[in-house]
Order: C-alpha cells, then structure tokens, then sequence
C-alpha cells in the first residue's frame, strides 16, 4: 500500500513505488516484441522471432513524481497460444492492443482481442491503448483516421507507432502509465515498500504527449 | 610431713603449757581433734600421692617404650649406613666398566673417522684426477672416475663424520659433474646439430630439413662423447634429451607429413655423417606411401646411433615417440576407413603396410614386442567401420531431435501401412509370394489395421523414425555382428528420443500444443515400435536375436498417457478455476451482480473451451479431439446441473433468469458458436454425458407441473432418462408451492 512522503534532509525525497502490470495484445507478426524491446532495451531486430507463450520483462520509470515498476507481459498473437494467454489477463492494470498499419486483418482482429479482454480481465475500469505500429512502411493500409475511430468507439487511448524508428513507442507507454496513475483505484493494492531517490526532478518531468490522445 | 608431725608437737607444747591444769580434758579433746585433724591430713595428703602415682606411672611407661624405639632406630640408622657403603662401593666399580666401554667405542668412531677421511683423501685424489682427465678432454676416463667417486661417495654417506669435509668434496663433485657435462654438452653441440629451415629458404611450399651432421674425421671423438654421456648422464637427463629429440621429430617431420594430404617426404642426400629430410608439397599422397614414409625417417634417425648403443637408445625414442606416433596412425586410418565394398577391398594395402611398418618398429628396436594396437585397429576395421556408422547415426539422431517441437507435420492414415509394404521378405521364393500375398490379403481385409490416426507429430520425430527403419533396412546386408550392433544403436536412438523428450516436458511450461505434441510423438514412436522387428524382415536381418522394439511400448505409451492427462487435469483446473469466481445460485434472479458473475465465468470457461479446441483441431486425432473439448464441456455442464439443483427454493425471477441464461447463453451459445459442423446435436449428447440432462433441467424450470408430469411418463418420458427421481422431486417442490397439487404431481413422478 501507498505510504504518504515524509521530510528528510539535504534533497532527498521519498518515492512512492508502484507497480503495474502491463500487457501487450494483438494478432502475430505486428510488432508486439519489437515495441516491447525497443521501450526496454532500445534495440531492434528486424530478424525478431516468434514470441513463445508469453515474454515478460521489467522496466522502472519515474513518472508525475512516484517510480513505477512495469512489469510488461509479452503475449503471443499466434492462434495456438490462445489458450495461454487468459492467465495473464488476470490483475492487469493497462493493455496495448497492437495492430500493424499495413494489415488490415490484424486491424479487424482487434475486435476479437477486445473480446478477450472483457471476458478475462478482472480489471474493468483498465486503461486501454491502441498502437498502430510499423507506420515506418510505406505501404500503410489503415488510415490514423480509422485507428482513431476504433479508439474513440471503445474509449482507449491510440497512438501510431515504429518500433524501428522509436517513433512513438515511448510516448505509447508512458502516456499508458500516466493514465493508470491518474486512477489511484487501479494500482493502489500493488503499491509497496518505501524508496529514497536522490533526483526527484528526473521523475518529476511530464511525459511527452506528442501524437497520443485521449479519446 | 616432719613439718606437720613438727607442727603438732609445737602445738602440744604450748598447749601443755598454757594449759596446766584443769583445763585436762579440754586439752584433751583438742589434742583429739588435732589428731583427727592429722589424720584426715594424711588421708588428704596420701590421696594426692596415690593420684600423682597414679599419672606417673604411664608417662614412665611410655618413655621406656620411647626409649626402645630409640634404640632400634640406631641400629637400622647403622646398617643403613653399612648398605649404603657397600652400594657406593659398587657404582664406582661399574663407572669405571661403562669408562672403558666408552674409550673403546671411541677408539672405533676414531678409527672409522681415520677410514672415512682416507676415503676422503682418495676422493679428493680422484677428483683432482678427474679435472685433469676432463682438461685434457679425456672425457670418458673423467667419467668412469666420478662415476667411482660417486660409489665412494654412496658408500661413506651413511658414516656421518666430518660433514663439512665430506659436504665440500660433494659439492666439488657436483661442480666437476656439471663441468664434464657442460664439456659433453659442448662436443656435442660442436659434433651433432639439427636444423629447422623455414620455407622462406625453400623453393617448396613447405621444407623442413633434418640433420644430423657429423664430421667424418671425428666419429670416434663422437662415439667417445657419447660413450662418455651414456656413462655420465643421469637416466632422468638422458629421457629428457631423448624425449626432445623425439618432440622434434614428430613435430617437424612425422606430424606434418601424417596429417597434411598434399605433404610427401623426400630425401633429399643421404651420407654416412648427413641426412636430409625433405617434406615437399605435392598431388594427393596415398596412405601406403605415407606409412612407408614414416618407416624411411625412423630408419634413417636410427642409423644415427652409434651402434654399441643403438638398442638402448633405439627402445628410448621408440619410447618417446610411441604413443604419438600411434595416435597419428591410428587418426590417419580411422579417417581413411572404409565405406563401400570397393574401399574395404583396397583397404588391404593399407593394412599390409601397417603390418610392415610393426615389423620395422621391432627390427629398428623401437619397440620390444610384437603386438601393437596398430594391427590389431586393421584387423578389426569392420568393427571401426560399423562403429563409425553407428557413431554417425546417433549423431544423424541427435541432430534430429534437436529440431524444435512446434516444426510439425500430418501424419496418419495410408503411410503407416505404406512402411509395412516397405521390406521385402526374403523367405524362400514360393514362401515369399505366399507370404507376401497373405499380408496384402491381411492389409486390404482390415483396412485400418496397423493405421495411425490422422494428427499432428514433430516433424523431427518422423524423421527420427524414418532413420530408424533406414538403419534396420542397413542390417539386411550385413554381416550378424554388425547388424546386431546396428539394432543396438537404433535402440539406443530411442532411449535418446525419450531422454530427451522427457527433459522438454520437464523445462517446459504447460502448454497445450505441446503436450499434444509430446503425447503424439510418443504414441507415433510407440506404433512403429510394436510394428516393426525381425518379422518385417523374415529372413533377412542376419543372426539370431530378437531384434525386436516391443519392450519401449509401453513405456511411452504410459509416457505419452501421463503427459496427455497431465495437460487434461491442467486445463480442468483452468475451467474450474473459472466456475469458482461465480456465486450460488440462490437469489439470483434479483441479483445483478450474481448474474455478471455468472454470465463472465460461462463466458470464460466457453471461450478456453473453444480456444483449446481450435489448438487442439488439427493437432489431436479428431476422435480424442472431440472427447477432449467435450469432456471439459462435460465438466461445465455439470457444474451448472449441480449449482442450479442446490437451490431450495426458486422465486418466479430465479426461474426465470436461470432459464434464460442455461438455454441462451449455454445451450444455444455453444451449438452456434462453438460446436462443429461435423458435430450432430446426438454426437454432442454422446460425447457430453451432461448435455441432455441440462436440457431437461431447462425446461422442467419453466414447465407447468402437467408438462413435467407428461414429459416424466411414468418413468418412460425423456425427463426421466435423464434425470433421477429425487432430482425431479426436488426441483418440483423447489419450484412450485406446497399445494395438494403439487402432491399429487409428486406422487406421479415415480
């Protein structure tokens, strides 16, 4: 649980620790490891395979004044993992439904993705971001009109994104974790042990809000 | 006493005299008293002399005692005295014995010095000697006498005296032994050289150039060096310059010619004091030609020695350079064996040579006996050859099940009895036909005998079994030895199969498709196993053992059901899981939040249900598929049944929505949604035990109690086929009030 700041000399200043958990979505092969490697590792491989099952990898960001632990579960979009996933809906506090700019049927298939998300989230109230990704390519077949639509009809977040030019992937989840902090019902049951940081101001930055909005 | 007596008398005197007359009887009676008086004086006094008697007479007693105690301590004090004179006289006589034992062992200690330090004196002699001999470079007459200094020097080390003496002649000895040995090392060094030229000086790819240089004129100063070594050089010293040596010679000639195909040796001069080794680049040299090489360079170093000791110095390198050597041999005909008919048929030139190059190993004196591993590796090459193969295999087998589980492919139906037809029957011709006929006859009368059902295996389990028959299929032209070697190896290929697969199913997550595929595998594995044996063959699988795979089946098939159900039990805790979230069902038709409740676990439990089905469609055979998808449908179903029957008392809201929601968002949602085309609404009922039952569950919550009277039909109606009498009972007085009629609709459901 959340335990309020108390004084303390020189500059230093108690941080509250949040964890959340994050889970990234949608139909194989549109980009949900190179989005997840890019905003971990910064790296990319155009060579990524196949996510297995699930992925999962840990990332800390200080963000509107409390460091928060995101534990980002990579899913697999193949079909045959379908049975897999559910299990890791359980106790998310954000989604990123993922589909690839060029494909229209990873854009359709969003639907049967929110379906999932509704029947196995324990979360209702979670906070939802759709990523277009790949807008690198040129031959893009979904318009950020359209992705804009679909966020607005199912009131998520949406951000178009390229894990090969970074563009946009940090924006996608910081503005993902801005939001589920602005719901203090969401993580308060994960929030945990009391931390000193030293630079207070580093974490205390608003977060780029550049492409991203809030439907 | 006289004092008293004195005293009384005195006292009669006066009294007489004061007294004279009259006063007689007065007088009298105080002399009677005085008396009286007296006597009980003497009483008194003779009292205390009888006490003072009586304490003096112990205290005399115990002096006289005391006294002849006196006196006997005097006399033991005295021959005391006497004993301890004589024993004094005693000591002084053995001191003097032990003096003269004392001056006699040193006048042997003195003698042995004497001995000692005339030995000395020869040493240092001798040693002077010695240096003489070594200035003169007489060195083998310097050799023979340190070798004798050192003998003395062995002989008088135990002797211990003049240590400082004998720790210098030591070290004077240990200096003139350096000495002669530098003096050695340098004759030699002038007399023996051995070159390494780099190919840099060579018109040839690569030339290495050996030789012994030895000038003609000064061969028997040469013989005397090395005469003089034999005899100076310690054994540890002598291997270890023999041990370099042979280094060299591997090193520089033999390795190089052994392992590099294209390197041939020529000698390029041969004289009595130089030999020259040249290892040249050409075509493909054959392994004949290198072996023959090899016994031209280990004639020619050979040679070098001078002849009185050429055997010791032969049996030193041979030593030396034996086991390399070998090695180097052994690599080359190892990698030269043979694969083909043809190759084992040139194959024995090669082992000709071999033999040939043993014999000039014993004729050279490099080696004592006979035997050698290097013929018997020639004699056994069959044994090689098979072992090689099998090696192969495994390798061939390892790699394929390095592959990853989820490359699949369709197997099933006619191949499996494709590979039946695959051997050939090699009984007597007429038996064969007969034979041949009958299992076509077998084959075509049961066709789905020896069928696999159609699913989804690893394509590197295919694989591995194709290499299975393929080894077997290698045994029929073989000799018995090598195919019953052969059948161990492709057992051996499926112990691997299984210690592999168990340690993926140990590693891994429990994931459906690959528990199908583990569960597959084996069972695909398992199949061919029990087909195939030395009955496939008849007749053509040499030797007499069973050759048979029918031991490993039922391991995996217990294998392949342990890791099947341990994926079922996996996924019913999933369902369960599910159903657990969801409340009672008492109230529930004014509950709201029972009612999502209710709605999102069904709406789970049918989505994993479908979900694990469309995993499992193509993977599983469809029979097991079906049960599968069923039995956990089965397991949803019955928890429905069960729930909806623990309800004591249904509101009209209660049936209402119950009724609504088993017969929307179950019944209905699964035969639109989820049940396949294939899939008939009496298949469903087969394969869900539970199906019918929640069908008439439904309708006996909204049915009038006529309707369940005439569907019951005096126990012959459908209702009554599937559900219990209690179970309708409980359901009719939960459902409708007590009323007379609900008694007497009670009464008919019997």
């Amino acid at each position: 649980m959340g335990v309020s700041p108390r004084p303390l000399r020189g500059n230093l200043r108690v941080m509250e620790d949040v964890s959340l958990k994050i889970l990234i979505i949608g139909d194989s092969g549109v980009g949900k490891s190179s989005l997840l490697l890019r905003f971990v590792n910064n790296t990319f491989d155009p060579d990524q395979a196949s996510t297995i099952g699930v992925d999962f990898k840990v990332k800390t960001v200080q963000l509107a004044g409390k460091r928060v632990k995101l534990a980002i579960w990579d899913t697999a979009g193949q079909e045959r993992f379908r049975t897999l996933t559910p299990a890791y809906y359980r106790g998310a506090q954000g989604v990123i439904l993922v589909y690839d700019v060029c494909l229209p049927d990873t854009f359709e298939g969003l639907e049967v993705w929110l379906n999932e998300l509704d029947t196995y989230a324990t979360k209702k109230d979670l906070v939802k971001m759709l990523v277009g990704n790949k807008i690198d390519k040129t031959e893009r077949k979904i318009s950020r009109a359209d992705g804009l639509q679909f966020a607005r009809r199912n009131s998520m977040l949406f951000i178009e994104s390229s894990a090969k030019t970074r563009d946009g992937v940090q924006e996608a989840f910081e503005e993902l974790v801005q939001k589920i902090l602005q719901n203090p019902d969401l993580y308060t049951e994960n929030t945990s042990t009391v931390n000193v940081s030293s630079n207070p101001s580093s974490g205390s930055e608003p977060p780029s809000l550049c492409g991203c909005s809030l439907v | 006493m006289a004092a008293m007596v004195e005293e009384a008398r005195d006292l009669v005197s006066n009294i007489l005299r004061s007294c004279t007359n009259s006063e007689g009887l007065m007088l009298e009676e105080s002399i009677q008293r005085v008396l009286k008086r007296n006597n009980e004086l003497k009483m008194e006094v003779s009292g205390f002399l009888k006490k003072y008697y009586h304490e003096f007479l112990p205290m005399a007693d115990s002096s006289l005692s005391l006294e002849n105690r006196a006196r006997d301590i005097m006399t033991d004090t005295q021959r005391l005295t006497s004993l301890i004179e004589d024993n004094l006289n005693s000591q002084r006589l053995s001191d003097s014995a032990g003096k003269r034992q004392e001056g006699e062992a040193r006048l042997k200690e003195i003698t042995v010095t004497i001995s000692f330090v005339e030995s000395l004196l020869e040493v240092h002699k001798r040693l002077i000697k010695a240096r003489e001999e070594l200035k003169n470079s007489n060195y083998l007459r310097a050799a023979e006498l340190t070798e004798a200094v050192t003998e003395i020097m062995i002989e008088i080390r135990g002797l211990g005296c003049e240590a400082i003496v004998y720790r210098s002649l030591k070290e004077e000895l240990d200096l003139l032994k350096s000495d002669i040995k530098f003096s050695l090392y340098e004759e030699w060094n002038k007399m023996v050289t051995w070159t390494t030229l780099s190919s840099n000086n060579q018109s040839t790819d690569l030339a290495i150039l050996s030789s012994h240089t030895v000038p003609a004129e000064s061969c028997e100063d040469f013989e005397n060096v090395v005469l003089s070594l034999f005899t100076i050089l310690e054994e540890e010293e002598w291997k270890a310059r023999v041990k370099t040596y042979s280094q060299k010679l591997l090193e520089n000639i033999v390795k190089p010619l052994l392992t590099n195909g294209e390197h041939r040796l020529e000698v390029q001069s041969e004289r009595e004091d130089k030999i020259e080794m040249m290892i040249m680049t050409s075509p493909p040299v054959s392994i004949e030609d290198k072996l023959c090489s090899v016994i031209t360079i280990l004639t020619t170093v050979t040679k070098m020695i001078p002849l009185a000791h050429r055997p010791d110095w032969s049996s030193k390198l041979g030593k030396e350079i034996e086991p390399e050597l070998y090695l180097l041999v052994h690599s080359l005909l190892s990698q030269s064996s043979p694969k083909t008919a043809e190759e084992r048929t040139s194959y024995s030139m090669i082992s000709e040579t071999v033999l040939q190059l043993e014999e000039s190993f014993v004729e050279l004196g490099l080696v004592v006996s006979e035997y050698t591993s290097l013929s018997d590796y020639t004699k056994n090459v069959d044994t090689h050859i098979v072992n090689q193969q099998c090696q192969d295999i495994l390798d061939h087998a390892r790699l394929i099940l390095t592959r990853p589980l989820y490359e699949t492919t369709a197997v099933g139906g006619a191949d499996t009895t494709e590979l039946l037809k695959k051997f050939k029957f090699r009984a007597e011709p007429q038996q064969k036909e007969l034979e041949q006929h009958q299992v076509e006859a077998d084959i075509s009368s049961f066709p789905f005998s020896f069928l696999f059902p159609c699913c989804l295996i690893s394509s590197s389990t295919k694989d591995l079994i194709a290499l299975l028959y393929d080894t077997l299929s290698k045994c029929e032209s073989t000799s018995a030895a090598t195919a019953s070697q052969m059948y161990i190896t492709s057992r051996d290929m499926v112990d691997l199969f299984i210690a592999l697969s168990q340690s993926y199913c140990l590693t891994g997550e429990s994931d459906p498709l690959v528990s199908v595929l583990q569960h597959n595998n084996y069972m695909y594995v398992s199949h061919h196993l029990l087909i195939i044996g030395r009955h496939q063959f008849s007749s053509g699988l040499p030797g007499k053992a069973p050759m048979t795979f029918i031991d490993f089946v039922p391991q995996l098939r217990r294998l392949a059901e342990s890791c099947f159900l341990a994926e079922m039990g996996s996924q019913t805790s999933v369902i369960e899981s599910f159903l657990k979230s969801s409340p009672s069902f008492n109230d529930i038709g004014s509950d709201p939040d029972k009612q999502e409740s209710l709605t999102l676990a069904v709406c789970q439990s049918l989505n994993h249900i479908a979900s694990l089905s469309k995993t499992f469609s193509n993977a599983l055979p469809d029979e097991l598929h079906k049960r599968c998808k069923y039995g956990l449908l089965n397991l949803l179903v019955s928890e429905l049944i069960e729930r909806t029957l623990s309800v004591e008392d249904f509101s009209v809201d209660d049936s209402n929505f119950l009724y609504t929601f088993l017969s929307s968002n179950v019944l209905e949602k699964w035969s639109v949604d989820h049940r396949g085309r294939d899939e008939t609404e009496e298949a469903v009922a087969d394969l869900c035990t539970s199906w019918e039952k929640l069908k008439e569950l439904v309708f006996v919550l909204k049915a009038e109690q006529e309707d369940i009277v005439s569907r019951w039909g005096k126990g012959e109606g459908p209702l009554s086929k599937h559900m219990s009498v209690p179970e309708v009972k409980h359901l009719i007085r939960a459902s409708f009030k007590n009323t007379s009629r609900r008694a007497e609709t009670l009464a008919k459901i019997t």
